[in-house]
């Protein structure tokens, strides 16, 4: 019987965790059931927050005022995926860093409603500064992933 | 005991693609720390303390407190596991001069570890490093982050494909000449422009490889550094910043927070002209186009004007400021070890142990890191014989 060389052993970790997500969190979550977009303001600095967040990284204050907004936002950066990765969507899929509103912050989420023939034509379709609105998910479930996408504003 | 602390000794294993690799983690461990030994003349007896780095959760064995004996375990000394992501290598670094630098210790081991050297997939386990929930769900790994800067970047400042094709086929130029470099095929920009997209604008050989090798370096306080070596390298100034975990404070455009934490770290080393005070530098570019936004925040140049440095040849082997003449972290990225690597190879080039990619009479040296979600952290080291 031939011995190899070297062996290799393949192992996996299958882990399941469970998320708190806090007051703010949940709030900002709790409304995209409801196809709203919420964001929080600091209420020293005035910074909107989209997502919430649970307190002002330089304040060091809890944003206490809501407000809501139209959705619209506008995309900061992007890129566009052409490989398969495990656990990724398969490709070609957009991710974009957006802006709602007037929001300190920024978004990430998908891309789409893009119309294109060949993946490679899809990169032009998209500029940055572009305008660009949610397309809701039918069944919401209080998650980022209740925006289906963004798309842009014709 | 003095308190300035000093590079002696870098020890490397070869690197190689992690699909290749047929070395266990300890085999690595205890190659790389060997040769750092060896270096030096010491033995392992002769540590006073020890620090790894890690990222959490990546696939578990990157916890070489649990499984790895090469760092002195068995010889009741201090062990301290840093862990800032992509950074850690260069926070141990810096943990490892603290050590010196407070008389806590005279000679300190420092390891570079191959992070995800055993993946299958890369980008699904650096999936895991986005926040749960609010990014991790958008199919991102460091490929993409990458991609978020790149993109943003050319737009802001008119920088075109070939000019990152460009920085790319300087870095596998000068791998060519660095026998521990991973990818060594000296690719022409044109040969990088015809590579497939991975994440736009970003193509395969812009992208560092899934490297598996790891390096080891022991550093020295004042007395023992003169007494055991030749040529120490001393840290004249170090330093780290850190930044939010969720990307959305980002808008990409450039590295902000690595203009903030040079203007410090050049006060606090007597830098005023980085382009004229430094001989040399190793930055951290997992993607091409990062060196370029580097030579912005580290004042290199005016700002967006990353390109021309690239286009009159000033950061090559013999330009003013010869960068990543080890080929950079796009040749070669073994993880963690790959941030040591920055250190190590600065090091070398001090000391005029750097062989075929050796720059002329270095004195001034620059090594950075990059890492976390997105790129939370950055560390600047500069080094001087």
């Amino acid at each position: 019987m031939s011995t190899p060389q070297v062996m290799k052993k393949e192992y996996n970790m299958h882990l399941d965790f469970s998320l708190p997500l806090g007051k703010a969190y949940t709030k900002w979550m709790q409304a995209l059931k409801e196809k709203k977009i919420l964001g929080n303001t600091c209420g020293k600095c005035g910074r909107i927050f989209v997502p919430a967040k649970p307190f002002c990284e330089i304040c060091f204050e809890e944003p206490r005022e809501w407000v809501e907004l139209d959705g619209r936002g506008i995309v900061e950066s992007f890129t566009v995926c052409f490989e398969k990765f495990r656990n990724c969507p398969d490709p070609p899929y957009v991710v974009g860093i957006i802006r709602i509103g007037d929001a300190a912050t920024c978004m990430t989420h998908f891309i789409g409603g893009l119309a294109y023939q060949r993946p490679e034509e899809i990169p032009g379709q998209i500029r940055i500064g572009m305008a660009v609105e949610p397309v809701w998910a039918e069944d919401r479930t209080g998650d980022p992933l209740d925006i289906a996408y963004f798309r842009p504003v014709k | 005991m003095e308190k300035k602390a000093a590079v002696i000794g870098i020890g490397y294993t070869t690197y190689c693609s992690n699909r290749k690799e047929t070395r266990s983690k300890a085999d690595l461990a205890y190659e790389a720390v060997r040769n750092a030994l060896d270096m030096v003349g010491l033995s392992i007896g002769d540590i006073d303390a020890s620090v790894y780095t890690s990222v959490d959760g990546f696939e578990a064995t990157v916890r070489p407190a649990r499984m790895l004996e090469a760092f002195g375990q068995g010889l009741n000394i201090p062990l301290v596991d840093v862990n800032t992501g992509g950074s850690a290598g260069g926070s141990g670094f810096k943990e490892a001069v603290h050590m010196i630098e407070a008389g806590l210790h005279d000679i300190v081991l420092l390891y570079g570890a191959p992070t995800f050297n055993n993946v299958v997939d890369n980008q699904q386990v650096l999936n895991t490093a986005s926040p749960p929930v609010f990014e991790k769900p958008f199919g991102i790994g460091a490929v993409h982050m990458g991609a978020f800067y790149a993109a943003r970047y050319m737009r802001e400042h008119g920088i075109e494909e070939y000019d990152y094709a460009r920085v790319a086929s300087k870095n596998h130029r000068a791998a060519v000449k660095n026998p521990h470099a991973h990818l060594r095929h000296g690719f022409s920009p044109e040969e990088v422009l015809e590579s497939p997209m991975v994440t736009w604008p970003i193509r395969l050989y812009e992208c560092c490889p899934t490297s598996s090798g790891a390096v080891a370096m022991i550093l020295a306080s004042g007395g023992r550094a003169k007494e055991l070596c030749d040529t120490p390298v001393w840290v004249r100034a170090i330093s780290s910043i850190a930044d939010t975990f969720l990307s959305g404070f980002k808008v990409y455009r450039d590295f902000d927070k690595l203009k903030i934490l040079a203007k410090k770290v050049y006060e606090k080393a007597g830098i005023r002209n980085p382009l004229k005070d430094f001989d040399v530098a190793e930055l951290f570019n997992p993607f091409a186009p990062f060196e370029l936004m580097e030579y912005d925040a580290l004042g290199f140049c005016e700002e967006g004007k990353s390109v021309s440095l690239l286009r009159d040849g000033v950061t090559e082997i013999d330009g003013e400021l010869p960068v990543n003449m080890s080929g950079g972290v796009v040749c070669t990225n073994s993880g963690i070890s790959s941030a040591v690597n920055r250190h190590a190879e600065i090091a070398l080039q001090l000391m005029g142990k750097a062989e075929g990619r050796q720059v002329k009479s270095p004195e001034v040296g620059l090594a950075h890191s990059w890492g976390g979600n997105m790129g939370q952290f950055h560390t600047l080291a500069v080094l001087t014989l």
